[in-house]
């Protein structure tokens, strides 16, 4: 009678349109309420008698596999932990870029890992009891007075984000803002390392006329142009950063506008290598590596990639300096986080504390990276490339110097990275560069 | 006379034909002549030489990519991703455009506007709710977590090229089946759909390359080591400071073999899909 | 009681044999029927992974969000007016607009030029086409990495063959100059799907017959004439469908500019997905992100609908 339509079919119907409508309801609300934060949610006991299990772990260094942290007796990371632990080590590496966007789809969503990695350019959104733990009872609990134990450039920042409490641990640090120079081609050159940012000039401009290239530098990447940035600032304006974060003065001042107008004279002069905007980072120091650059900006991360063969090998042959006028900066290059939905807590607090405190800090001290922890020290090796390089920078990182540099709003720094590739490119006025940073700063960064 | 003459000028042009033809496809191939040799390149050659013949041959490094890499097992997991994608789409596709074809029903031109809206889709405009949509459906870290968004993205297209075939195919076919007694699916399955094999096999390799090269989604849904597919693999050999593009390019040139292989298998019914007119809307 | 009862079933049953009716009826009347269930797969898919998502994009872009923390705040149209003014979001636009119009050109004239040598009694013709479909096979993050060490300043294969061959002075920052980093990004692009065109373009020219080209011969048209009067009209439908796919793959353009050029330098070769996807994940700014993807959703519907309708004209044209 009812042709091509049966009650079964109706039934089938409307059956299916409620699955979806259920479905569809099921999806979560568009605004999770806000759970509280239970303060040092991991069961505070002692560190000994943490469950076995497994703990997760995100991240771009590879801290479970990479040949860097074989350093100390050739077994990775992974090896010495689950076997001191006896908890299974999930971890799953990411591309620096590809990672932020992973951690920025898991965590909101209360998914992604028991533990991820962050450093300072991106730790700020995440210092916020409404993702992470706050660890700083545990800490206490676990260490006693745990602040004092850390280095105080990296203790520095983990109480600026956190206003008391801590939100992650410092694994190692980093000095950023220190040029390294090819002694060969200064010694050619009759060169010596410049004190000024006028000598610094000068040396750019007779290396230039030499044929070499006075500085490599991978443009493309925006960490790099960060990094420069905090230097400059420096050299223009020294401490105005630091001020105008505290509320004293503008980025559109005129004095730390200088800083791009020394930036736009670098790549007009021609003192970076020809087409440092479209190389990423390991282009430009591949330059350098061959001889073919004088100096390249970079900091104490440089040290450990370098195989430590080709660091021997180098060892004669590099010095450092900090930018002339400027001031070196101690960041977290690495530190821990315990997302707020962590499924295995003891273990990822285990993780930490064995990565920050114990073995984990041996084998950063031998990758060789500056452990963030006082009681280790970053391993030499065992060439003049120690005095050269690795005990200055170590010795400014634990004496606690060049804290004034530092960028606390990520939106900030986020925004420095372009608008310094559009100054390089002659796409933006050094003022309409900086404009835009303080626009970014006003409307994005105060609370 | 004048037909030597014009078979002669044809032969001339054939050859014209040929020397452009062999040129213009060289110049395409360069790039993966410049992959395949950088990928046997030794280990940092290519920092030095960037010519397109290797000065020293390692072809070590793919067995060390290999398992480096785990290959077999990114493999497997791409495999499993690409073939449901694939079928998926091919019977669920054929069947609702066998619908907007063929059969009258509430909603029709509705629901197909709202099908082709979604072609242009780009996915990075969605990526946020459709992980919170895996959180949901518990299907994190499965293979559902791509299969369903691949289908999704690849419906669009697969409805509108099988149902603009479907269109072309003459009514008769199916109307003396009809009075034969045959249902509405036994039409679809055994009339209708043997005859759209071609389009299908065309359908079939665009979806299959869609998904098996598909990079964001699988970078963000597939957290575990277990379940990742091959696009993200190259990672392992760029950190922030060094490439080693020579590693790096040996798994591109194994990444890229297989799908070569299923277009070359496919070749015939992909090209007779193009011919019967796959591609008409 | 008994005739109660007798009643009640009756009556229930006449009100069933005339509702029934009724429903039925109307849902003929309506075209409300089983046929559906053959639409209920697809749409169940499409619904559950494209269509609740992108309600939650526009959901999400009325609210100030970081796109971490759980609180958001609500601000009406308020992502909207900052889009208006934002010209970093309109150079997307541009970027993306010429992206489109460029690749679309290249292909056309590459694809057909290709196809028509293709298109004769060639013994290799199989191989040829192979050849230039080999790219078209490559996955995106594949050829973005090979040609983004192609286009190194330093040690690519481009620069290096300029200087080679004496061509030195055209060697360049593909992809740090902002006057060439877009283009250098189309270029790779048009490389990546040329084949697929071709091998579209050799279906349509297969489907001319072989009569009408040579009956034209006979009338004098020479090779250039029967390419502009024959081939190029009748493959229009083709040509169409083609435009189809090119627009497409402009406004879905994502991942060779990510890794290529993170659409530097500052924003120079930026296209709307990429502008999206920065701001959401690289900038936490998560509800303005989903703002800019409404725009880019509803022009990309629109294209869609306006080129459906060219389309269908075109198709009853020729």
């Amino acid at each position: 009678m009812c042709a091509r339509f049966t009650r079964r079919q109706f039934v089938g119907m409307t059956g299916a349109v409620a699955g979806f409508a259920l479905l569809q309801a099921c999806a979560p609300a568009p605004t999770p309420t806000p759970v509280p934060p239970k303060p040092a949610a991991p069961a505070a006991k002692a560190p000994a008698a943490a469950a076995k299990g497994t703990v997760s772990e995100w991240g771009w260094v590879n801290w479970a596999e990479n040949d860097k942290w074989k350093g100390l007796d050739g077994r990775p990371p992974r090896e010495h932990f689950e076997g001191e632990t006896g908890i299974k080590l999930e971890y799953t590496n990411y591309a620096y870029a590809d990672y932020l966007a992973a951690l920025k789809t898991a965590l909101p969503a209360g998914a992604g890992p028991d533990v991820f990695e962050i450093n300072w350019q991106v730790l700020q959104p995440y210092a916020s009891p409404d993702i992470v733990l706050p660890l700083d009872d545990l800490a206490k609990v676990t260490w006693g007075d745990w602040k004092k134990q850390f280095i105080p450039g990296l203790i520095d920042e983990v109480d600026r984000l956190g206003r008391g409490q801590a939100y992650f641990i410092p694994i190692y640090g980093q000095l950023l803002g220190y040029l390294f120079y090819s002694l060969p081609i200064f010694e050619k050159n009759k060169l010596s390392v410049p004190k000024t940012w006028a000598e610094f000039e000068a040396v750019c401009e007779t290396l230039k006329k030499s044929g070499a290239i006075p500085l490599a530098v991978g443009g493309k990447d925006f960490w790099q142009q960060v990094d420069w940035f905090m230097s400059l600032t420096e050299v223009a304006a020294p401490g105005k950063l630091d001020e105008v974060q505290r509320g004293n003065g503008k980025l559109t001042d005129k004095d730390i506008v200088q800083t791009m107008h020394l930036h736009k004279k670098i790549y007009t002069s021609g003192w970076f290598a020809e087409g440092a905007l479209g190389v990423p980072t390991a282009g430009g120091s591949q330059l350098f590596h061959e001889g073919k650059a004088a100096m390249m900006l970079l900091g104490t991360h440089v040290i450990s990639w370098s195989k430590v063969a080709t660091l021997k090998e180098a060892s004669l042959t590099w010095g450092t300096f900090v930018v002339p006028d400027s001031k070196g900066l101690v960041a977290t290059a690495w530190a821990m986080s315990i997302p707020k939905a962590a499924k295995n807590r003891d273990q990822a607090w285990r993780l930490v504390q064995w990565s920050s405190a114990e073995k984990g800090q041996e084998i950063v001290a031998a990758a060789p990276e500056p452990p963030a922890h006082m009681k280790y020290k970053m391993a030499g090796v065992g060439t003049v490339f120690d005095k050269n390089i690795i005990e200055p920078l170590i010795e400014n990182m634990a004496r606690g110097k060049n804290r004034l540099r530092w960028m606390e709003c990520s939106a900030l720094i986020d925004a420095v990275g372009p608008v310094m590739q559009g100054v390089a490119s002659n796409q933006l006025t050094p003022e309409a560069a900086m404009a835009e940073l303080e626009k970014t700063r006003e409307t994005r960064c105060q609370k | 006379m004048s037909q030597r003459r014009s078979a002669a000028l044809l032969s001339l042009r054939l050859v014209g034909q040929n020397v452009a033809l062999t040129l213009v496809c060289l110049l395409f191939l360069v790039p993966v002549i410049h992959m395949i040799s950088t990928s046997l390149k030794g280990d940092m050659e290519s920092y030095a030489n960037a010519g397109l013949i290797p000065w020293t041959i390692d072809v070590a490094k793919y067995a060390t990519v290999w398992q480096q890499t785990n290959v077999p097992l990114l493999g497997f997991n791409s495999l499993v991703v690409t073939t449901a994608t694939t079928l998926l789409v091919l019977f669920v596709g054929s069947l609702a455009a066998y619908a907007f074809s063929r059969l009258r029903f509430f909603g029709r031109g509705p629901l197909l506007v709202v099908f082709l809206a979604g072609l242009m889709l780009p996915g990075a405009a969605v990526i946020v709710p459709l992980y919170q949509m895996n959180r949901t459906l518990g299907t994190m870290n499965t293979y559902p977590a791509l299969i369903g968004p691949y289908v999704a993205f690849g419906l669009p297209f697969a409805i509108l090229l099988l149902r603009n075939y479907f269109d072309t195919l003459p009514r008769e076919i199916e109307e003396s089946a009809r009075i034969d007694g045959a249902s509405t699916f036994a039409v679809y399955w055994r009339i209708l759909l043997p005859l759209t094999r071609p389009v299908l096999a065309t359908v079939a390799i665009f979806q299959a390359l869609a998904a098996w090269n598909e990079f964001l989604l699988a970078l963000l849904f597939m957290t575990k080591a277990h379940v990742r597919t091959l696009p993200l693999a190259a990672v392992v050999f760029t950190s922030l400071y060094q490439t080693r593009y020579e590693h790096m390019f040996a798994l591109l040139v194994m990444m890229t073999i297989p799908v070569v292989a299923l277009y070359l298998v496919m070749q015939r019914h992909f090209i007779g899909g193009l011919t019967a007119g796959a591609v008409k809307f | 009681m008994h005739h109660d009862s007798a009643v009640g079933m009756r009556t229930a049953g006449s009100a069933a044999s005339v509702v029934w009716p009724a429903i039925c009826r109307f849902a003929r009347r309506h075209e409300i029927n089983g046929n559906v269930l053959y639409v209920l797969p697809a749409l169940g898919v499409y619904l559950l992974f494209v269509a609740w998502p992108v309600i939650s994009v526009v959901r999400d872009s009325f609210y100030d969000w970081d796109g971490i923390r759980p609180r958001r705040t609500f601000i009406g149209l308020g992502n909207y007016a900052e889009l208006l003014a934002d010209p970093i979001f309109l150079r997307s636009i541009w970027n993306n607009l010429v992206w489109g119009i460029a690749s679309i050109a290249a292909l056309l004239v590459l694809g057909f030029s290709m196809a028509y040598l293709l298109n004769g009694k060639l013994r290799a013709r199989d191989a040829y086409r192979a050849a230039l479909f080999l790219p078209v096979t490559v996955s995106g993050v594949v050829v973005a990495i090979a040609w983004g060490f192609i286009y190194h300043p330093e040690i690519g294969l481009l620069n290096s063959a300029l200087r080679t061959v004496g061509l030195g002075k055209l060697a360049a920052v593909w992809l740090g100059d902002p006057r060439l980093a877009l283009y250098s990004a189309i270029a790779v692009n048009v490389w990546h799907y040329t084949g697929a065109w071709v091998v579209i373009y050799l279906a349509g020219l297969q489907t001319i017959p072989n009569e009408l080209m040579e009956a034209a011969s006979i009338d004098g048209a020479n090779a250039w004439q029967r390419m502009w009067r024959i081939a190029i009209p009748l493959v229009k439908p083709t040509t169409a469908a083609l435009l189809i796919l090119g627009a497409i793959g402009a406004v879905r353009t994502f991942e060779i500019v990510y890794i290529l050029t993170q659409g530097g330098p500052y924003h120079a070769s930026e296209v709307m997905a990429l502008r999206v996807y920065n701001l959401a994940f690289m900038l936490h700014r998560a509800g303005y992100a989903s703002a800019l993807s409404v725009v880019l959703l509803v022009i990309a519907a629109v294209i869609t609908v306006l080129q459906l309708r060219l389309y269908r004209g075109a198709h009853q044209g020729a």
